[in-house]
């Protein structure tokens, strides 16, 4: 026996050289024409018989004396026929059919074993136990290379369902969408690489997992599953097209836009598929676009209402003009007369036209945006002053912290102008606190700011000093945030607002190449942040070179 | 006392305008629009202009330069309600730099008017 053995490995030094790597036997199973085949049987002769009259017909075979040993054989051989005969010492050919099916390469395997029995019901127990076909002992040469051509014949026809099987995986793996499939309870049975790549997993780590636990976020499982039930219920209205998020791996939210279909196996639905594209920054782009599409709309209606408002004002001015000069010819005339009610009504006329005019002129400052003197001046004296101004219009429940967060820069302006946005703005701010609470007014210097203008709706970017005035009132509700810069909004009682305040500091920051971001919160309060474009020296010495010309 | 022009658009402001300066015994021509007022202007040889700067057909601005091409010592004072339909943008600056002896922005007072005449008639 133990001769035989090695003979058998002598014989087959071609094989024993390929046993090394699967990737050399996938070469040779290339380059040879025959099947790969092992007989198992512990009749020597009988192999050796077998082997040569196989190899002759250009089929690579190797022998095993032994169940035992075929069942390794099996391991670094990789036949793709196993011969065995039924009855051997040890394993017989029954148990190596049942050994080989239950490893896994076992399922591509075709087994022939070699019977004398002819009674039906053994013959059935071979099947029973795992085996493809039998040859009737004493072999027959002619059968048995007929028998193999049929187990040929199947194989390549097996090898064919796999390829397609690969090629479909590979093709799913190459489109840039997400394929999902899932059986009847949720459980993922088909992930391609693109669906592996959005979520953050391997293959195998999600296959199997329940798609609804796995991926889905909590606040879409309960839809998801509608949709999911109703789909398997027989229901093909539901499905289609949806988005949903999902979460990856990492946590990370993504938009996704799903197709999805039934899969019927046999007539029953077994599962469902989905198609889905990973639409996350194509969403964002697009809120973006419509985003900036609305700052340009904002942009420009506030320039056409600057242009309407000058344009008001302007006639306003004129007719102001005949009404407060005719009113103090009259004065005139009437000075040395005693008409005392008269004088009495001339002055209400002048005094209203007076206060007229002053209203035309914080409108102008909106369409115009700052003008008079501007100057380089130091902000903190400048806010001193703005608190020693408002303690009288602040009851003695608004506290006013002014604080300096670094060191500032100059910036042009007319220390007026902050006067009287900063007044504005704190009484606003004493307003939305109903007379209680803090306003902080600080100044910081930002070497580098970017962002979007909360009045001009224009993005910024460049460095700022920040004036900031922050209450804690009621905040400002987001249908307000739009129209609080129009002039004459306002949200105030009739007679107890103009509409005119925030117009004017839009006016005066814009006047001053400056921009405004508004931060507020519901309940917690609102923060106007006046940024004021940094002074180059360059821009200083002009302004004195015009001041003298 | 002076003969003063008056340039404006504004038919109430001319008027207005007209019974201040006569109010004060000056001599008074009134023009509608910068063309008018250089036609006048060579006609009747004022002493002095007063001139709106936002006007139809021709506007202040370039009156002024015509005339004071011609008339290197024209007495003029601007007046304006800045500002104007086509935009905000403030004339009386730029008439200051053209040679307007004064600047008024309107709407102003008798008192105002009165300064700048003394300014620019030195009486």
């Amino acid at each position: 026996m133990t001769t035989a053995i090695s003979s058998s490995l002598d014989s087959s030094s071609l094989d024993s050289s390929t046993h090394d790597s699967s990737a050399s036997i996938s070469r040779l199973r290339d380059t040879v024409k025959g099947m790969r085949i092992l007989v198992i049987d512990d009749d020597d002769l009988l192999c050796q018989e077998i082997k040569i009259r196989l190899e002759h017909h250009g089929h690579v075979v190797d022998t095993a004396l032994s169940g035992e040993q075929g069942i390794i054989q099996v391991e670094l051989f990789r036949p793709q026929i196993v011969l065995v005969d039924w009855l051997m010492s040890g394993m017989n050919g029954l148990d190596v059919c049942r050994a080989l099916r239950k490893s896994q390469l076992g399922e591509f395997l075709y087994i022939m074993v070699f019977t004398q029995h002819d009674n039906e019901d053994l013959l059935v127990d071979a099947f029973d136990a795992g085996a493809d076909d039998y040859i009737p002992k004493p072999i027959s040469p002619r059968v048995l290379l007929a028998r193999i051509r049929a187990g040929e014949r199947l194989l390549r026809l097996q090898g064919e369902v796999d390829r397609e099987r690969r090629d479909g995986h590979r093709y799913l793996d190459i489109v840039e969408v997400m394929i999902l499939g899932i059986d009847i309870q949720g459980n993922i049975t088909l992930v391609n690489r693109k669906g592996c790549d959005v979520l953050g997993y391997d293959e195998r780590e999600i296959m199997g997992c329940n798609w609804f636990e796995a991926i889905i976020p909590q606040e879409y499982r309960g839809p998801i599953q509608a949709i999911f039930d109703y789909a398997v219920d027989g229901n093909m209205e539901g499905l289609g097209f949806f988005e949903s998020q999902l979460v990856t791996r990492k946590g990370e939210r993504r938009l996704i836009a799903w197709h999805s279909s039934v899969i019927y196996d046999q007539g029953k639905i077994s599962g469902l598929l989905f198609a889905g594209d990973d639409i996350t920054n194509g969403r964002q782009a697009d809120l973006e676009r419509k985003k900036l599409a609305k700052d340009l709309q904002q942009a420009q209606k506030m320039q056409a209402v600057g242009n309407l408002t000058g344009g008001i004002a302007h006639n306003f001015n004129n007719i102001l003009a005949s009404i407060i000069g005719y009113t103090e010819l009259a004065q005139e005339l009437i000075a040395d007369s005693g008409e005392k009610n008269l004088m009495f009504f001339l002055e209400s006329v002048h005094s209203a036209g007076t206060e007229a005019k002053s209203l035309v002129e914080t409108l102008m400052s909106f369409s115009r945006g700052a003008e008079g003197e501007l100057k380089a001046p130091l902000l903190l004296p400048v806010l001193n002053d703005v608190e020693r101004m408002l303690k009288p219009v602040l009851t003695s429940a608004v506290q006013l912290n002014i604080s300096m967060r670094s060191q500032i820069p100059t910036v042009l302006a007319n220390p007026e102008h902050i006067h009287q946005m900063v007044t504005n703005l704190c009484i606003n701010a004493r307003d939305a606190m109903n007379n209680s609470g803090k306003i902080d007014i600080s100044l910081q210097h930002h070497a580098h700011l970017s962002g979007t203008c909360g009045s001009c709706h224009e993005a910024f970017e460049g460095e700022y000093v920040e004036l900031r005035v922050a209450d804690q009132g009621s905040g400002i509700p987001n249908a307000v945030l739009g129209s609080m810069f129009d002039p004459f909004f306002s949200t105030k009682d009739v007679g107890k607002g103009t509409g005119l305040g925030l117009p004017m500091v839009h006016g005066t920051m814009h006047g001053y190449q400056g921009h405004i971001l508004v931060d507020s919160e519901m309940n917690k309060g609102t923060a106007f942040r006046l940024l004021f474009p940094v002074t180059s020296v360059a821009q200083v010495e002009e302004l004195a070179i015009d001041s003298l010309g | 006392m002076a003969k003063i022009l008056i340039v404006d658009d504004e038919a109430p402001l001319r008027t207005m305008l007209s019974h201040m300066l006569i109010a004060d015994n000056h001599e008074v021509i009134v023009a509608e629009d910068g063309g008018q007022g250089i036609k006048l202007y060579h006609e009747g040889m004022p002493d002095l202009v007063i001139s709106d700067l936002v006007m139809p057909n021709k506007n202040g601005i370039d009156m002024i330069l015509e005339l004071k091409r011609d008339y290197p010592d024209l007495r003029l004072i601007a007046i304006s309600g800045g500002g104007g339909i086509t935009g905000a943008f403030d004339y009386l600056p730029t008439a200051k730099l053209v040679g307007a002896d004064s600047i008024l922005k309107k709407p102003f007072g008798i008192q105002e008017l009165r300064d700048a005449l003394k300014k620019s008639l030195g009486n």
